[in-house]
């Protein structure tokens, strides 16, 4: 076949090229527009402290995914705000992270994404199963220990149970006088579902614990896979500490207590204070929150009990915000958490700007919740929780003593111990075999967790695991596309550009994977996270003299940006940002360092090995200065965050 | 014969030259720097539980103080999608469905999630992503809304959102 005449000529020729430009650039916007979306390959650069040679994490938007090796000896995937994980790493953390944008489709996006979201639950719920199992191991305990106690007539100690702690005292003891609020709710429940309601509920709770016939669980630890769901039936101690909890939360409501002292917030300060305004708006929610409660006392959930206490709690502080004209928040930290611990002259310094930063989102809050509109339990969850975090602030600053760390999921969960517990009529042979049996079954599970999750230098790791899901994300997807032959490497290569196998070379290395993702993948933009002290240097040489910025900064003693974490080593010189003096910076970084081990050794009967555990992390951070490798950056104590 | 002249005829019997040396320290600055990266990332990726820094106690604290109304919201709609796609995918009964909806509630605030609209939107995505039969879906609609004319129009609207 041979070309058309018009095509020979020069005109031809010409609308033939033009043609075929557009065809490539339309075919390549084509493409552009097909790959709109960008997933973000993070490597954290090394540091000493967490992850001290490094780190990776994946990013879809606002939502950052990580490994992190749990106390354990578990790689957990943790999912965090992206701004959150960028404060945590690169401003206290002091590093550098390093970005590479990995052009994909937004159906791509969306099943990467979702893949990373869906291993989080998956995890965490396999987590809870064995964390269930564990606790079936300690009620057989107890409840063998109360068998034997009731035929010696002694008491074994009691259960602590949550959301008791602002309504009971541990032990046995009565509750104090009652709350107008829960008088109220009480009095709704009977007129909603009879007078005999809740005193009939509080019977058939009580016979429900004596009757109930309690059998150690087996869940099929077999089956646990990355991609399943735990199937699992509830666990001997969820049936019963639903049980107890439900009977209580009757009991709570048919004795309407008011709060203990001691376990919630009451502010002086202006914060806290609320006008006629928002307390309108606080008795609308106290009346929502009533009405959900008396159709939570019906629910068919067998956990209605702790909600409902908690709910309870809840209502008794509102009514308290009401009738003081300031808001008056349930104490979230857990009881273990005592602020007894003195804090060291230095950290204490940062706690006004610690307080105020956190007071400015104190306020933010405050706004959000009360502008009107819809407001739900997770609303008043939020201003919970940083109100929380402000008191305790202001409590740290008068006492000088260290801060406490919130619980990571804080809610009103304040235990009390109970003693005398109503048990289940088993006598000392069941249950010694039901103990027997969960025991076995807590260890068969702890053994597929192991199998599935223990942390591998080499073959899992913060690197390896991102990979993994990603692979077997595109593995499924390419066995249930009905195209056979079709693999992951297939899928990943069409939709991401290229395939990478961490198990290979040393791949499972960060900095090392970092590189490879850049050269196998469609990466089409770095970006670079300064540290803290990179970002602080550049600001500074913007305006000063770049020598004296030089000479100011590069030594722990003069920095005006570094303010040194706890767990940092000692060091004289930062050597991140210097390469020909890195081992001048790192021979008198290794002095110091032994300087500090000598001091730790003396002073070792009195202060432990705390020092000299120091000093020899710094003798070890200084040894790579002195062949030009930098690890060490120093971090922080505290950062405020980017608004 | 001199010993003396015999020993600086000898050579060294080790084989050790300079070149042979400087390879030999090379081969282990790298190993050690190698070393000091794997340990790195073996000791760390670790939870924090050893960080005594002022910050842990609020770290990330602030980020969720100032995420909005909306965007928990959405968040807390987006995991119980994903918990509704996995449990259904895994086969498990209806009735132990509601056991998992309390963990993911509470990582938003929210114990009582039976009240809250979102959890039945984020449901009936859920069931719509899962791709199960819809006699499964009738089934989990009536054990989730009890009757409830709000959490069926709510699942429905999620099931509606993503089919």
């Amino acid at each position: 076949m041979t070309a058309p005449a018009w095509l020979k000529t020069k005109a031809g020729i010409r609308i033939a090229c033009c043609l075929t430009v557009w065809l490539i650039c339309w075919g390549n916007a084509g493409q552009a527009l097909a790959n709109s979306h960008l997933i973000g390959y993070l490597y954290v650069e090394a540091n000493e402290g967490d992850s001290s040679g490094g780190h990776a994490a994946i990013r879809f938007g606002k939502q950052t995914f990580h490994f992190q090796h749990d106390n354990y000896g578990k790689i957990r995937i943790r999912s965090i705000d992206s701004a959150a994980f960028e404060h945590s790493y690169a401003l206290l953390g002091n590093r550098t992270i390093h970005e590479s944008s990995i052009a994909v489709s937004e159906e791509t996006y969306r099943l990467l994404q979702d893949a990373f979201s869906q291993f989080v639950i998956i995890q965490e719920a396999q987590l809870e199963t064995h964390e269930t199992l564990r606790r079936d191991v300690e009620l057989f305990e107890y409840l063998l220990a109360q068998a034997r106690n009731r035929s010696s007539d002694t008491a074994a100690a009691g259960l602590n149970l949550k959301g008791l702690g602002y309504f009971l005292p541990d032990g046995s003891a009565s509750p104090p006088s009652p709350s107008p609020a829960l008088i109220q709710l009480r009095q709704q429940v009977s007129a909603a579902y009879g007078e005999n309601f809740i005193a009939e509920r509080i019977e058939q709770s009580r016979a429900a614990l004596r009757e109930m016939n309690l059998r150690a669980s087996e869940p099929p630890a077999a089956e646990i896979t990355r991609d399943a769901y735990p199937r699992f039936a509830a666990s001997a101690s969820t049936h019963y500490e639903n049980a107890l909890l439900a009977r209580y939360a009757l009991e709570i409501l048919h004795n309407a207590p008011a709060l203990r002292p001691g376990t919630f917030w009451a502010p002086e300060s202006d914060s806290f204070r609320i006008d006629a305004r928002e307390q309108l708006v606080l008795a609308d929610f106290a009346l929502q929150l009533q009405n959900d409660l008396l159709r939570l006392v019906r629910s068919s959930r067998s956990d209605w009990g702790l909600p409902f206490i908690a709910g309870m709690a809840r209502l008794a502080a509102l009514e308290a915000s009401l009738s003081s004209g300031r808001l008056v928040l349930l104490d979230t930290f857990p009881d273990s958490a005592q602020p007894d611990e003195h804090l060291a002259v230095a950290g204490s310094g940062y706690l006004p700007d610690m307080k105020n930063e956190t007071e400015q989102a104190f306020l933010f809050r405050r706004d959000d919740f009360f502008k009107g509109g819809q407001i739900d339990e997770s609303d008043y969850s939020a201003l919970e929780r940083v109100g929380n975090q402000l008191a305790e602030l202001e409590r740290a600053l008068t006492s000088g003593s260290r801060p406490r760390r919130l619980p990571e999921i804080p809610l009103p969960y304040r235990t009390a111990r109970r003693d005398y517990l109503s048990v289940p009529n088993l006598n000392e042979a069941d249950l010694e075999k039901e103990l027997a049996a969960a025991r076995a079954a807590e260890k068969d599970y702890a053994g597929a967790l192991s199998r599935l999750y223990s942390y591998d230098l080499f073959r899992r790791n913060c690197v390896t695991e991102i990979f993994t899901c990603i692979n077997s994300t595109l593995e499924r997807l390419a066995s249930g596309g009905g195209k056979r032959d079709r693999t992951a490497r297939d899928e990943s290569l069409q939709r991401l550009g290229g395939y990478m196998d961490a198990s290979r070379g040393f791949t499972f290395v960060p900095f090392v994977s970092a590189a490879a993702v850049d050269a196998c993948y469609s990466v089409t933009a770095r970006q670079e996270h300064p540290s803290h002290r990179a970002a602080k240097l550049a600001e500074m040489k913007k305006r000063e003299s770049p020598l004296w910025v030089f000479l100011r900064e590069s030594n722990t003693i003069t920095s005006t940006i570094y303010r040194p974490a706890p767990g940092d080593s000692p060091f004289l010189f930062f050597t991140d940002d210097t390469i020909l003096l890195r081992p001048l910076f790192g021979a008198f970084n290794l002095l110091a360092g032994v300087g500090k081990s000598l001091l730790g050794l003396a002073a070792m009967p009195l202060e432990g090995t705390k020092q000299l555990q120091l000093g020899v992390k710094g003798i070890l951070f200084s040894l790579p200065e002195l062949v030009f490798v930098n690890l060490r950056k120093g971090s922080m104590e505290y950062v405020a965050e980017k608004q | 014969m001199d010993m003396k002249s015999d020993s600086r005829r000898i050579k060294p019997t080790t084989g050790d030259t300079p070149l042979i040396r400087s390879r030999r320290t090379l081969y282990l600055t790298g190993s050690a720097m190698l070393m000091f990266s794997l340990l790195g990332c073996a000791a760390g990726s670790s939870i924090s539980e050893s960080s005594n820094s002022i910050s842990t106690s609020f770290e990330s604290s602030s980020k969720s103080s100032t995420s909005s109304s909306e965007e928990r919201k959405e968040a807390y709609r987006g995991d119980v999608r994903h918990y509704t796609e996995v449990y259904t995918r895994s086969g498990s009964d209806v009735a132990g469905f509601a056991r998992g909806l309390s963990s993911i509630g509470e990582k938003y605030g929210t114990t009582n999630w039976e009240a809250d609209h979102t959890t039945y939107i984020g449901i009936g995505e859920g069931l719509a992503k899962a791709g199960i039969p819809q006699n499964q879906v009738d089934a989990y609609m009536t054990h989730l809304a009890q009757g409830d004319p709000l959490k069926i129009a709510a699942i429905q609207e999620g099931l509606g959102r993503l089919r």
